[in-house]
């Protein structure tokens, strides 16, 4: 087999754009004891940045902070509003 | 079959990995997310300039996971045609061959492009996510901009009406036509897998929200799309060439009639886009929505 | 030893749908434009008679034609497609896209002059504009040599070490719609000499994702571009080895593959040419010799990669180049010479260099008018 020519071919990975947690200036916070886990909030988000609630373990939705942007989606849709975006810092 | 919020649970792989580089509350991300990882392993993406061409990734990988091919900007459905007849040859045919780029392909330069393949019956999808607005070069003008709409070359709003893309290709003879909402996504995803079972060309034109140049909260990008489908704005139906009827879908059945709908300023009012849009604007912008259910309502 | 052959009547144009034929291309694209469509509507017949297994796509414009040949290559399969001048121009980008993205597609080119005024007429206008797009260019002199050409262009551009697309070019109407013989093999014997394109350069793999074309930073796309630099520069040897394997089967050559000199090693004035006028330069310089003159022919077959080394090496020997180009670049002067002229210079090759603009949308170039340019510059 001869070797190719030098293409402009990238491969899948995760964090092509880094950590995308830092373009945040607000950050969500579950109330564990508010979430139904119903997955709404998993369900919208465009990161990926949330894990599902598990209801026979009784487990609620958790953050990926590290890919998180801070969209605030999950706060917006959540149907008991049990998620609040607070300040970066805070 | 109806999918549910489960089924959306259930994807052969992550089609999108995180750590993208779309903005925060891209609907196009989101809507990339559930749809092409319902098909992950069969999944062959064109994806003409656009955002999609951005927020996949740089440099070092890419964030989707699955075979991908960026093209010029008209040249998508082409390049897509080639794909699926090579494929065929191959009898590899069992592949999706999916385009998946913006209005700005779809509805203006690449829709030569689009209706010939159409026209030829390529077997292929291709889902055109709509901002409305060229995006990824800055938010300008393009043919499925609202009217009213304040972009960067309409600064003092767009006065022109949409291109209805879908019902274009519905007048050439595609094999399914659909149109959904970020909001909706099983029934995006629904109607994604329906045309993925179909042999021809296939459409769907998704709403999506641009937070970014729409001058929203992107916390409220989702209830944007959600309101567009309350307010009529964006009807959701799809049509299949089989029985040439266009049927309303479920998240959006009510809103065929006026009555049901809400005031379209409820949706404009979120958008800064829209922020000083006239009562003469808003009225057109109403005439041009109601012109989009009375072309639908021919093939109701 | 060299295999049997069959000699028919058939125009250029014929000529590069029967090399397109015995290739078995998988993918090709049509678009039809004046001088090219005959090409592609020989082989939409090829296919609908059964003779060629191939998926002939026929696209709405020359843009999604090459789109769609490029969408194949991706596949992984052989791919054709042809077109002439406003054709050309219409691809533009994707033209570009395809030798910079290292796509193997074969696309003979027609050369007709470019508009306006409308006019049908060859001239090189068209291709030239695309010097710089990371596409092979041979030009050709004959019907003969456009099928040979365009064989060997599957066999050069598909190697992995070259990957870069082929454009044969042939002359508008002089060789396009001119019926001329043709010496053709049979076609085993021809796909034989080309092979299956069975170790692509590329090819869609769902098990092995990878996204093509990608956002890119300014060091991995100089990387990219030089090593298209490198690949020019392979092909140079590439296509003298394949030129070569041809002749041994097939008994025909032009030159080495890179030049075609005519006459004499040494001679007081060298026509230096491109295409057809360097088959009517041939008659020019007989009657010139005939007449007592000293004089000589070099017929660049390929332009690009551009052979610097074989026309140094013909210069050194050679005392006045008579450059005639059939295209301009207008603010400056005819490519050939441009690049002739340029390339003496860096190697410090003191021979004279002229030229002369001539033949522009489909003016004729009868040897006449090339023994009188001769003349006047024996003269000088």
């Amino acid at each position: 087999m001869t070797e190719g020519p030098s293409l402009p071919i990238l491969y899948p990975m995760e964090g092509v754009a880094g950590k995308t947690g830092e373009w945040r200036t607000f950050y969500p916070v579950l109330d564990p004891d508010l979430c139904i886990k119903c997955n709404i909030c998993w369900k919208y988000c465009p990161d990926h940045a949330i894990y599902r609630a598990d209801r026979e373990k009784d487990e609620p939705i958790s953050y990926d902070y590290d890919y998180c942007k801070g969209c605030g989606i999950c706060a917006q849709e959540c149907p008991k509003s049990a998620i609040k975006m607070v300040p970066q810092g805070e | 079959m109806p999918v549910t919020q489960k089924d959306l649970m259930i994807k052969p792989k992550d089609a999108l990995l995180k750590g993208h580089f779309a903005c925060a509350g891209c609907g196009s991300a989101l809507a990339f997310r559930h749809a092409i990882g319902s098909v992950a392993d069969k999944a062959v993406l064109v994806v003409p300039a656009s955002c999609a061409s951005v927020y996949q990734g740089s440099g070092k990988g890419v964030a989707f996971n699955v075979p991908t091919i960026n093209t010029a900007f008209a040249a998508s459905d082409a390049v897509a045609s080639g794909i699926s007849r090579a494929l065929k040859r191959k009898g590899k045919d069992d592949l999706k061959v999916i385009v998946w780029g913006g209005d700005g392909s779809a509805a203006d330069i690449g829709i030569a492009t689009e209706i010939g393949a159409c026209d030829r019956q390529e077997n292929i999808l291709h889902v055109m996510y709509s901002n409305n607005v060229y995006g990824n070069t800055g938010g300008q003008r393009s043919g499925d901009t609202m009217i009213g709409a304040r972009t960067a070359t309409t600064p003092k709003g767009n006065t022109t009406p949409r291109k209805m893309v879908p019902f274009i290709l519905i007048a050439n003879n595609a094999r399914y036509v659909a149109t959904a909402s970020a909001a909706f996504l099983e029934d995006f995803v629904e109607k994604f897998q329906k045309a993925l079972s179909l042999e021809g060309f296939k459409f769907i034109q998704i709403d999506i929200s641009c937070p970014p140049n729409w001058r929203a909260d992107s916390a409220q990008s989702i209830e944007i799309s959600r309101l567009g489908v309350q307010t009529g704005i964006w009807p959701l139906f799809e049509w299949d060439r089989e029985t040439n009827i266009a049927v309303l879908s479920r998240p959006g059945k009510k809103y065929g009639d006026k009555a049901n709908r809400k005031p379209i300023s409820d949706w404009t009012s979120l958008q800064g886009r829209f922020r000083g849009i006239t009562d003469k604007e808003l009225i057109a912008l109403e005439e041009d929505t109601e012109r989009q259910w009375n072309f639908l309502r021919k093939f109701m | 030893m060299v295999v049997k052959q069959e000699t028919k009547s058939m125009t250029g144009n014929d000529a590069a749908s029967y090399a397109a034929l015995f290739a078995k291309p998988d993918v090709i694209a049509a678009y039809p434009i004046t001088p090219q469509t005959t090409i592609v509507e020989n082989l939409s017949r090829f296919v609908d008679e059964g003779k060629l297994e191939a998926e002939f796509v026929i696209v709405e414009s020359e843009h999604s034609a090459l789109a769609a040949c490029m969408g194949a290559a991706w596949s992984g399969v052989r791919t054709f497609t042809a077109t002439s001048s406003q054709g050309l121009l219409y691809m533009a980008e994707n033209v570009f896209w395809t030798g910079y993205g290292r796509l193997p597609i074969i696309m003979p080119v027609v050369n007709r002059c470019l508009a306006p005024g409308w006019n049908i007429w060859p001239d090189f206008q068209d291709s030239m504009a695309f010097r710089d797009a990371g596409w092979i260019q041979m030009y050709t002199k004959n019907n003969q040599e456009v099928f040979d050409t365009t064989l060997q262009a599957f066999k050069i551009s598909e190697s992995k070490d070259i990957a870069l697309p082929s454009m044969p070019c042939l002359d508008g109407f002089v060789i396009s719609h001119t019926t001329g013989q043709v010496d053709l093999p049979d076609p085993e014997d021809a796909f034989e000499f080309v092979g299956p394109y069975d170790d692509p350069v590329i090819a869609l793999d769902v098990e092995n994702p990878w996204a093509y074309g990608s956002m890119t930073g300014p060091d991995q796309y100089s990387k990219h571009r030089r090593d298209l630099m490198v690949a020019m520069e392979r092909a140079k040897k590439k296509i003298i080895d394949v030129h070569k394997e041809f002749e041994e089967r097939f008994g025909r050559s032009y030159g080495n593959g890179l030049i075609e000199p005519y006459g004499d090693d040494e001679a007081d004035l060298t026509l230096v040419t491109l295409g057809t006028i360097g088959d009517e330069a041939h008659e020019a310089i007989d009657r010139l010799k005939a007449e007592g003159h000293n004089v000589n022919a070099l017929r660049v077959r390929t332009f690009r990669p551009f052979p610097v080394e074989n026309i140094v090496e013909f210069a050194k020997k050679n005392h006045k180049l008579v450059v005639i180009d059939r295209a301009a670049s207008f603010g400056h002067d005819g490519p050939l010479r441009i690049e002739v002229e340029a390339v003496l210079k860096r190697h410090n090759v003191d021979t004279s260099v002229s030229g002369k603009i001539m033949g522009l949308g489909g003016e004729d170039v009868p040897y006449s008018a090339i023994i009188d340019l001769a003349k006047k510059e024996l003269k000088e």
